[in-house]
């Protein structure tokens, strides 16, 4: 696949997934499942996609990204991301707390024919469980 | 500059900058603007930066950054980092757990037209960090 058509299949990752919360087209742009590298320190370390979107959607239903700068060389194209979410509902095994938080980050995917195979993924952890008055500030 | 050079300036900006502190490097390779931006500070000119690095070699014993990935076009790159040493100084309030350390992040970096880096923003594993050297405890704690 080109350059392209790498940044193209992404762009449904955040657009299409995340945003218009189309689950139905995981199966079209990732293989099952992908291979995530998450940092430690998240807590969140959902162990496919399809987990990830199921989960996330339940504690963060209207969370909306945005994605500030794209680039991609070879099988890889990188993301620098924001998202804007309420947490509505469950998260990490506590209830909700009604708080919009804000967090930020940076991702790597590798495609593979058309598909995420894999997939770094950088954020900040630490200042999103703060927003939500998880851990002290 | 090209993509080939751009890969090889970000090579540099870890293993030279990062892990060997070398200030010549810094010269070379960076703007005198230079904006190098965390989840929880920045620094906005070259002397900044410098002095972050040299805060961060006192801090971190034998710090060192290896670069796992690097993404590259011709203005623009990212790269997928680990960081490893020891905790030998304060870092953000906490003090020296004397403990081996060692996270993953990533930074997106811009380049000027004379190849420069101008600008980078981090996404590194504070999280992480702050429980390898105790420093979850000391959040509760006050």
């Amino acid at each position: 696949m080109s350059i392209e058509a790498n940044k193209a299949v992404v762009r449904r990752y955040w657009y299409e997934l995340w945003n218009d919360k189309r689950g139905e087209i995981i199966d079209e742009i990732a293989v099952d499942p992908v291979t995530f590298h998450f940092p430690g320190g998240q807590a969140h370390q959902p162990p496919s996609l399809h987990k990830w979107f199921e989960t996330a959607l339940v504690a963060f239903p209207d969370v909306h990204f945005t994605v500030d700068i794209e680039m991609a060389e070879g099988d890889l194209v990188a993301s620098r991301w924001s998202y804007v979410a309420t947490n509505t509902g469950e998260f990490l095994g506590r209830p909700a707390t009604g708080k919009r938080v804000i967090d930020k980050g940076i991702d790597i995917f590798r495609l593979e024919d058309g598909k995420i195979v894999e997939m770094w993924v950088a954020q900040d952890s630490l200042g999103l469980l703060q927003q939500l008055g998880v851990l002290p500030s | 500059m090209g993509k080939k050079e751009n890969e090889d300036a970000i090579r540099r900006f870890n293993t030279e900058i990062w892990s060997e502190g070398d200030m010549d490097t810094i010269d070379e390779l960076i703007d005198p603007n230079f904006a190098f931006i965390l989840p929880f500070t920045r620094t906005d000119t070259i002397d900044e930066f410098k002095g972050m690095v040299t805060r961060n070699h006192l801090v971190f014993e034998g710090l060192t950054y290896v670069p796992n990935d690097i993404v590259a076009d011709d203005t623009k790159a990212a790269c997928w980092w680990t960081l490893s040493g020891k905790h030998v100084g304060i870092w953000r309030n906490v003090p020296a757990s004397n403990t081996d350390v060692s996270i993953d992040g990533v930074t997106f970096f811009w380049f000027s037209p004379e190849g420069k880096l101008v600008r980078a923003i981090v996404e590194n594993d504070v999280m992480d960090l702050m429980r390898q050297v105790n420093g979850i405890k000391m959040l509760y704690e006050g």
